[in-house]
């Protein structure tokens, strides 16, 4: 009889700390945030990679970043060279601050069996866990294959329960025009994400807390003419 | 200019005559896992069809091969293209500022691909038809006064990304 009482409240309890800790994480990750973080002079990254226009997507975005955003660990699935390839040619090119390149394995392959997809995403699960925990990322970038969902659930769970603190950026493709991608879906109601950033107007009509590129404030450059210089120079 | 499927359909004689009218004068394709039917194969390559080659359809030379690393090369040399309306393509083509035709596979319907094609297509950033009306959009005259697409600027995003993480600039 005691132990029946004790099990159930024992459960409730867990319930309500599971509970409390979801809902702070969602308020601390709500857009008066960033007030509170401290100021940090490097930032480490952590990009997961899909495959080919992902992977161009995801280097388009990060060659935007700014010096403080190093180091760099790019997340790719095990067996995408061509990414590996790009990555590598875009750093190279770029030569600013240090990347690496870590390998996990897929949490699904096309046309595998439901049971035994249950042991990889598992097996990838863990891997996602150990790897945000070795990289230790203040920011993580998604952008839609399927590998970005363990890694953005690990990352808000060591954030959730206080040992880390972590921002998590989900860009959609800008191929998605009438339907978030089932990653983004995922990760957009269940608010594990800050921002979910669209690129199609229809988009953000259809999910209303999500990002569209274009309400973004336009970043003015400041550009100078040779002519200008010329003048200035005079 | 280029395609991916439904080849047999821009080698038909109704197709070549339009391309003539907009004043295209070879055709290259590229041919991916594609297969001729026996008459273009007949027809237009002599029955002989390999990994790539050439032949003639109508007066109008054709060369074809199946994959090549880039074809960025190709689309820039030419004057239109026809091509699938996978969002890669659409995207690369346009980038290069090519008049675009993004053919519909009819058998592949609903697929989330067609989806940036056809938002393209309502901005008037390229043509879109189904393999059967292809001559008729090839001479439509919308096709050389498409408006050029520019994507949205990443710098956007790495602005909202700084402001979340309380940098400067």
């Amino acid at each position: 009889m005691f132990f029946v009482f004790f099990t159930v409240v024992a459960f409730i309890l867990w319930g309500i700390l599971l509970a409390t800790g979801y809902l702070t994480y969602l308020v601390r990750h709500s857009n008066h945030r960033n007030k509170h973080l401290p100021k940090k002079k490097q930032i480490s990254v952590m990009a997961v990679m899909g495959s080919g226009g992902h992977t161009m997507e995801m280097l388009d975005l990060i060659k935007e970043l700014g010096v403080e955003y190093t180091p760099r660990d790019y997340i790719l699935a095990e067996t995408d060279q061509l990414s590996e390839q790009k990555v590598l040619e875009f750093e190279k090119l770029r030569d600013l601050g240090s990347f690496t390149i870590q390998k996990i394995p897929r949490s699904r392959e096309v046309g595998q069996s439901y049971l035994s997809s249950v042991s990889t995403t598992t097996v990838a699960f863990w891997f996602a866990l150990k790897q945000v925990w070795d990289s230790n990322p203040d920011l993580v970038l998604l952008n839609g294959p399927g590998t970005c969902v363990p890694i953005a659930i690990a990352a808000a769970l060591l954030d959730m329960i206080r040992i880390r603190d972590t921002v998590l950026i989900y860009e959609e493709s800008i191929c998605r025009v009438k339907q978030l991608s089932l990653s983004a879906a995922i990760l957009y109601y269940s608010g594990l994400v800050d921002e979910v950033v669209v690129q199609w107007p229809e988009l953000k009509s259809k999910y209303p807390r999500t990002t569209l590129i274009q309400d973004l404030p336009d970043v003015v450059e400041m550009v100078i003419s040779d002519s200008e210089l010329d003048s200035k120079n005079k | 200019m280029l395609c991916y499927s439904w080849l047999n359909f821009i080698l038909s004689e109704e197709c070549i005559i339009s391309l003539r009218t907009i004043g295209v004068n070879r055709v290259k394709l590229q041919i991916g896992k594609g297969i001729f039917n026996s008459d273009v194969r007949n027809r237009v390559f002599n029955g002989v069809v390999a990994d790539e080659g050439s032949g003639v359809s109508y007066d109008l030379p054709v060369e074809y091969y199946r994959y090549k690393p880039s074809i960025r090369e190709d689309i820039e040399n030419s004057l239109v293209v026809v091509g699938h309306c996978g969002a890669g393509t659409c995207l690369e083509v346009l980038r290069l500022g090519k008049p675009f035709i993004a053919v519909i596979n009819d058998t592949l319907m609903n697929n989330h691909q067609e989806e940036l094609a056809l938002a393209l297509s309502e901005g008037l950033h390229l043509l879109h038809c189904t393999p059967s009306s292809l001559s008729s959009t090839l001479q439509n005259p919308g096709l050389f006064t498409l408006i050029p697409f520019e994507p949205p600027s990443q710098k956007r995003v790495a602005a909202l990304i700084d402001q979340r993480m309380a940098v400067s600039r």
